[in-house]
């Protein structure tokens, strides 16, 4: 295997200098995908670990490649035509395959340890670390860089002076940096001068899983650390990972494919008792490739477009065919949320991420059901537009939301009424979204048109209906939380920052429903109202994490316990209140100015 | 069903209707019996519930415990219904509202019981009383006004004014207002969490008598805006099943607010448990620690009071003080001027302390730069257990005597067992009596080894006894054991002293020299020598551990490691210690002779979960003032005063749960290939007087609490020690009226979303035909009934325990909660709704 490694690293100099690769694209990697880690509480394929090890170091789930100086990498373009000086012609690597980006830095740890390839973060955490912040390419810096940066060694240094509690934000990424800067130097054998390869833990001890005890796979390299695996067979198991790394190096895609089938029979021969059958991988690894997702995300994208469409046109045959490309999302959308929820074997409420995937998908479904009902296009553009808007918030940033398939912590595992409780809350938050966005409509549609508009009357008639189910919903999903909590940490009600965030939506809808029913609030106020409902929704289900305490706070929260509460609101919340309050206004002047011409 | 009546026309706010069988009250006024009603609770509930909770919550006062508030509680909801009863009975036939006055009077029997501490003796006869005086009250009522009146009397100004009052509260204006109130003031409570800690937020939020009050008046509002609307009709089922469910849940939410219980039960493997500490209420105890007369050591209690000063976390100076009567040398006063909700402790060590006091500061690093500090002294830290690889490592501070410390270094076993030597004043030695055991005892039973051999100094001659390896003796006693034969810990030869007829027994020990050399007598008077017994016997040690010793001059280190060997020499400010292990280097910095330790603590933020602590005055009539500092839950500090001792602690309150439990064991899971938790489970053994009287396994695990008696136990955190676990122990009556009521909330919300219209048609339909006002109420309830059919259903498989579960409870939930219910509304909406008048939309223009 050394020697191995040693034509590796000769390898990998002769293209550095030039951030010239090879092309692998061409690899079959289908064999190699199906390889099994066990990897932070699941057995998940390799082609599932290198994805979620790509999105851990890079923040991207395709990052762009980057050499050292910050260009993209390159690769021989044999179409193209050489430059004046006779170098031959080069084409950008462009997004390639994550397990391909992974093997590249596994087997060509080196190399990879000189180029761009950890995420560093925004300008702010650049300049704490004492990374140049003059360039976009400086949001990501090299293993190698990094070793040698002084400033970034003495803050890591430093985190361990303080409680991890007292951590300021700036502190809590700059550990999340050291965590990845970690992995990535641990994973890649570059910890010890590049001796020590460790790769993904593929091999399992011989003994089974016992209650209570700690149970991990381990590298390649451990597997003579077990006396109990005969030798041959251990040797077997090195071996064929060795002819995994030589197909590699040598771009022979039959090899590679044949060492990747030899590997995984060497280690089911091992015997261990917890090499249980991987026949799930291939639904998993079909699941990665469709990305249902990220394609439902553009469905929705091309509904809410057609419908604005349909809106303008009005033509009865145009709104099907603005509807259908939402339906295809929402079926892709379905299978994502089915085999997810097969994936992880549990309900899809573990976090945020998860949590938004199921909203944007009610989001569609509600503004389908109302547009059935109602038939105005409004529901169909609301629901279109939050599902799309939903899930490309969800997608856009890997590096916050975390979409890697968790562990749940104890508290919200084998609870009845958890998988209750989320659905039923997640769903009141999507009604009121699209209620809310219905307000938003109705006070855009106002700035163009009269009161008396025919338009106008339907859309006033119409934008209210959808609170009532919504207060059905957020009441049930609440009294559901409560029931949850009171099954799982022994109270019903326990004035938890999320509680609260609840119960204040809830008298929010609560409000606007007898303001109209007392003929306080008309149609503008209505619509005022919704949109402040969608306010209340934002902080119970986002601002709640500005909150240090609170048992609902996801993980990515990082409040920092010596600012004000208003310090630790992001800036762009701010920007979202102005611009709602910007839009009442002009809605509001416009319609005083319409009276003051009747009067 | 309107009926006119006669109206005299001087009375200028005499009613002239009635509507549903009541008067319709003149505008702006709220019916007379429903005002009265509202009007009575919110004075009851004042006046008995509320000013008696919070004016006596923080002291052993009877009127804040649940049992009383309960009794009250209970008290105040027959009240009403008889008045009620009373009062509409009296309307209807004319006669005055104010016969609410008579159902009422259980209330007033209550008060009275309660303030002569009957219903705490008598509860049965308590409660007996008060229901047969309400309905003694009641039944009056109707005798009293059985009388019909021509025609209904004006109001009198005080039931004029409770009825525009509750008009008033009633206005849907000051509803929303109400409820925006509600909201502003529970967001406030979670930025006040989110500033301070939760338990601020309970105590200056969410416990505070203002929100309570707040979500009171809001619901008064609400029920008042319920009686507004009299007489109902058939399409206001759905708000008026919301608000009868809302009202239960306020009901609901006042008896958790003044009963529930909520504690922690901490419990190690092998430890049994049956109190839970409260997590919100503490005692401040002193005890008395002395001797009898016989001798033996008592304790007992001289003060158990409720404390006040740790109620607002927020709070940090706070002054609360405990007197302690001393009889006739006056009183003690605890002073707490300082308490810190989240406390960090720390040290300051000085060198200028009253006794001498060795002490070092040592640093202890590994060659990767890794360190730390500690100190060490002889008095109060003499010991520090540190994790070292697998195993323990112990650092010691002890005061060893010379030969014990060179018994230690010692490497050669030794051979014979050496001399009795005696020295005159001079150090001289006068006389040698080697020490020959003849037969040693190989038993355990206190044996020692007798010895021969006598010399004769002067007049006096000094006779060898006999010899233990580890001699131990009793107070006031010459006797002499053997408590380990064989093994050396203390070597001593007992010996006689006789002078004509005078005898006198004396003990000498190789590793305490100094104790023969002191021997009043000895020296002095009699015998002008002492006796040493000289020898050089090794001292064994199990290592790894570090012991530091002050000498005749500064300080000497000794370091015994795993494999038994010791080394030793003089220890230097600075100058690292050769120790024989490369992976440890230790480095004392300072060395102190009369080391002073001030230890107290500083304000640590609004954590939750740290610990909380309290620095306490004592100050006794003439006695310098001493002061300390008590830590909730933990260790007492001990005072002295007017020559007694007392012992003080400050301990969460603690209240027995009926039945007791012991832990077996506590393990973590974690998930495969990760060190994230995957459960807790606490395996117990429970005794219960009546219902588990042998003890029954029990498993408490996340999400899976323990039922019993009212309590539940949850599995709420574990200790450090993966030992001991941390049971969640609370009790919330109010939850059996919260659970249905919220329910009955889900049941009017879907009606009212879904049934209006075609309720209207119904009643429309109904009135049409004629029908009786039983027949519209039998309609309301059979539409509740058949939307609420099956949820309610299901909830009771839930409770009783779904013979099934996963995804098929899940979709069994979903049928009966949500496509039963809906298929009823859309079959009842069919059936009786409006014709469809939706406007279908325009097809394209």
């Amino acid at each position: 295997m050394m020697r191995t490694l040693a034509f590796l690293s000769a390898f990998a100099a002769a293209t550095v200098a030039q951030t010239v690769v090879t092309d692998r694209s061409k690899l079959d990697l289908t064999e190699a995908r199906r390889i099994a880690v066990l990897d932070n509480g699941r057995f998940k394929p390799l082609d599932s670990y290198a994805r979620e090890f790509v999105v851990d170091m890079t923040g991207e789930f395709k990052p762009t490649l980057l050499a050292a100086d910050g260009q993209e990498l390159a690769l021989l373009d044999p179409k193209g035509k050489p430059s004046s000086d006779g170098k031959p012609a080069v084409k950008p690597i462009g997004k390639q395959d994550q397990l391909l980006t992974y093997l590249e830095w596994l087997f060509d740890a080196e190399a990879a340890s000189k180029r761009r390839n950890i995420l560093v973060g925004d300008v702010t955490l650049q300049k704490a670390v004492g990374v140049a912040a003059s360039r976009p390419v400086d949001r990501f810096a090299s293993y190698e860089a990094l070793s040698k940066n002084e400033t970034f060694l003495a803050k890591a240094a430093e985190l361990k002076k303080t409680r991890r509690d007292n951590w300021t934000p700036l502190q809590t990424e700059i550990a999340q940096l050291v965590s990845r800067y970690r992995r990535f130097g641990f994973e890649m054998g570059l910890e010890d001068g590049g001796r020590n390869l460790q790769g993904p833990a593929v091999v399992p001890p011989p003994g089974a899983m016992v209650p209570g005890k700690k149970y991990e796979w381990f590298t390649v390299g451990h597997v003579s650390a077990f006396p109990e695996y005969d030798r041959e067979k251990q040797a077997a198991v090195r071996n064929a990972f060795v002819r995994i790394m030589e197909a590699y190096a040598l771009t022979d895609s039959n090899a590679l494919a044949s060492a990747a089938k030899d590997f995984r029979s060497a280690i089911d021969a091992l015997g261990s008792p917890e090499n249980r059958d991987r026949s799930g991988f291939s639904r998993e690894i079909t699941f990665n490739a469709v990305n249902p997702f990220v394609s439902a995300t553009w469905y929705y994208f091309a509904t809410f477009f057609l419908a604005l469409v349909a809106i303008v046109v009005k033509r009865r045959g145009l709104d099907i065919v603005a509807a259908l490309p939402g339906v295809v999302g929402l079926a892709y959308h379905v299978y994502g949320l089915n085999e997810r929820t097969w994936l992880s074997g549990r309900a899809l409420i573990g976090t945020f991420f998860e949590s938004m995937l199921f909203v944007s998908a009610c989001t569609f479904v509600f503004g389908l059901i109302f547009e059935a009902i109602f038939r105005r296009r409004w529901f169909l553009l609301s629901g279109a537009f939050l599902a799309f808007f939903g899930l490309w918030g969800a997608l856009i940033d890997p590096h916050f939301m975390r979409p890697a398939i968790g562990n749940l912590p104890p508290v919200l595992i084998n609870t009845f009424w958890i998988h209750i409780h989320v659905p039923v809350i997640m769903a009141s938050y999507a009604m009121i979204a699209l209620s809310a966005m219905m307000g938003h409509v109705w006070l855009v549609m106002r700035l163009f048109k009269a009161e008396r508009d025919s338009e106008m009357v339907e859309l006033s008639r119409i934008q209210y209906w959808v609170l009532p189910p919504a207060l059905i919903l957020v009441f049930a999903g609440t009294i559901l939380g409560g029931i949850w909590a009171d099954a799982a940490w022994g109270r019903f009600w326990g004035w938890d920052p999320k509680e609260i965030g609840a119960f204040v939506l809830m008298v929010a809808v609560v409000i606007v429903v007898h303001g109209r029913y007392a003929g306080w609030l008309k149609d503008f106020g209505t619509a005022i109202g919704t949109v402040a409902c969608g306010f209340a929704l934002f902080v119970s289900y986002y601002g709640v994490n500005f909150f240090s305490h609170g048992l609902h706070a996801y993980s990515f929260t990082t409040a920092d316990p010596s600012q004000s509460f208003f310090q630790r609101v992001p800036y762009w919340v701010y920007i979202y209140l102005v611009g709602e309050i910007a839009l009442v206004a002009v809605a509001f002047a416009k319609i005083g100015r319409e009276k003051k011409q009747i009067a | 069903m309107n009926a006119e009546v006669v109206v005299p026309a001087k009375a200028p706010f005499v009613p002239a209707t009635r509507a549903g069988g009541l008067l319709v009250p003149p505008r702006g006024r709220l019916h007379p019996s429903f005002a009265l009603f509202l009007f009575f609770l919110t004075v009851d509930v004042a006046a008995l519930l509320f000013l008696p909770y919070f004016a006596t919550r923080w002291t052993d006062s009877p009127w804040a415990t649940a049992d009383r508030l309960a009794f009250l509680g209970k008290a105040i909801a027959g009240g009403l219904a008889f008045g009620l009863v009373a009062s509409i009975s009296a309307e209807r036939r004319n006669r005055s509202p104010w016969w609410f006055l008579a159902g009422h009077v259980g209330v007033i029997v209550a008060a009275f019981a309660a303030l002569a501490d009957f219903d705490r003796a008598s509860p049965f006869s308590a409660t007996l009383a008060v229901v047969v005086a309400g309905f003694i009250g009641a039944v009056g009522a109707l005798f009293g006004s059985s009388k019909p009146a021509d025609a209904p009397k004006a109001f009198d100004p005080a039931l004029d004014a409770i009825c525009r009052l509750l008009y008033a509260w009633s206005n849907i204006w000051f509803g929303i207002l109400l409820m925006a109130v509600v909201a502003i003031a529970t967001q406030y409570g979670s930025i006040h969490e989110n500033r301070f800690n939760s338990k601020a937020a309970h105590f200056d939020v969410y416990r505070s008598w203002w929100f309570g009050a707040t979500w009171f008046v809001a619901g008064v509002s609400m029920l008042a805006a319920t009686f507004r609307k009299w007489p109902w009709r058939l399409e206001q089922t759905g708000w008026l099943t919301v608000h009868t469910g809302l009202g239960l849940i306020v009901i609901g939410s006042m008896m958790s607010f003044f009963s529930s219980v909520e504690g922690e039960l901490a419990l190690r493997e092998g430890e049994t448990g049956a109190e839970l500490e409260l997590r919100n209420a503490s005692r401040f105890v002193v005890e008395e620690i002395g001797r009898r007369d016989d001798g033996r050591r008592f304790r007992r209690s001289v003060l158990d009071a409720r404390t006040r000063f740790d109620t607002d976390p927020t709070e940090q100076e706070p002054l609360e003080e405990f007197r302690l009567p001393l009889g006739e040398d006056g009183t003690a006063v605890l002073k707490v001027d300082r308490y810190f909700t989240a406390a960090r402790p720390y040290e300051n060590w000085s060198d200028d302390g009253d006794a001498p006091n060795a002490g070092i500061e040592l640093k202890l690093g590994t060659p990767d730069g890794a360190a730390e500090t500690f100190r060490l002294d002889e008095r109060d830290r003499s010991s520090e257990r540190l994790p070292f690889g697998s195993r323990e490592f112990d650092i010691q501070f002890a005061r060893l005597t010379k030969p014990l410390y060179e018994a230690i270094l010692e490497t050669v076993d030794p051979t014979g067992f050496g001399a009795v030597v005696i020295k005159d004043r001079a150090g001289k030695t006068v006389a040698e009596l080697p020490v020959r055991p003849e037969s040693r005892p190989t038993k355990d039973d206190g044996a020692t080894a007798p010895l021969a051999g006598s010399a004769v100094i002067g007049e006096t001659t000094v006779e060898l006894l006999d010899y233990a390896d580890n001699a131990g003796t009793m107070p006031g006693s010459t006797e002499m054991f053997d408590l380990s034969p064989g093994q050396i810990r203390n070597p001593s030869v007992r010996f006689k002293l006789k002078q004509g007829a005078a005898e006198e027994v004396r003990i000498a020990s190789v590793f305490r020299p100094a104790e023969q050399a002191d021997v009043d007598g000895w020296m002095k008077s009699a015998h002008p020598y002492a006796a040493f017994y000289e020898w050089r016997p090794r001292f064994k040690i199990e290592g790894p551990m570090l012991v530091f010793t002050p000498a005749d001059a500064g300080m000497k280190w000794l370091f015994v490691g795993s494999d038994g060997k010791a080394v030793g020499g003089d220890v230097l400010a600075g100058v690292p210690l050769p120790l024989p292990m490369p992976m440890l280097i230790a480095t004392p910095l300072k060395l102190f002779a009369r080391a002073k330790i001030d230890q107290g603590f500083e304000f640590d933020g609004y954590r939750d979960g740290a610990p909380e602590a309290a620095r306490v005055t004592v100050t006794a009539d003439q006695g310098k003032p001493r002061t300390f500092w008590l830590r909730r839950g933990g260790q007492p500090q001990t005072f002295d005063a007017a020559g007694r001792s007392f012992a003080v602690a400050w301990r969460p309150e603690r209240r027995p749960i009926g039945f007791s439990l012991k832990l077996n064991d506590f393990h973590r899971d974690f998930y495969p290939g990760s060190v994230s938790e995957k459960s807790f489970e606490s395996y117990l053994e429970l005794t219960h007087p009546t219902k588990f009287p042998t003890a029954t396994d029990v498993k408490i695990d996340m999400n899976r609490p323990l039922r019993l008696d009212g309590w539940r136990l949850y599995q709420s955190r574990f200790g450090n020690d993966d030992a001991t676990t941390f049971l969640q122990v609370n009790r919330d009556p109010g939850l059996s009226v919260i659970y249905p009521a919220c329910c009955v909330v889900l049941l009017g919300l879907m009606i009212v979303s879904f049934l209006k219209k075609p309720m209207r048609e119904r009643r429309l339909a109904l009135e049409r035909r004629g029908l009786s006002a039983a027949r519209h109420i039998g309609d309301a309830v059979l539409t509740i009934a058949a939307v609420g059919a099956a949820p309610v259903l299901y909830g009771l498989w839930v409770s009783v325990g779904l013979p099934f579960g996963g995804v098929a409870a899940f979709l069994f939930g979903l049928v009966m909660v949500v496509l039963v219910p809906t298929a009823v509304v859309i079959l009842y909406a069919r059936k009786f709704g409006p014709s469809r008048t939706v406007a279908r939309p325009e097809s394209g223009s």
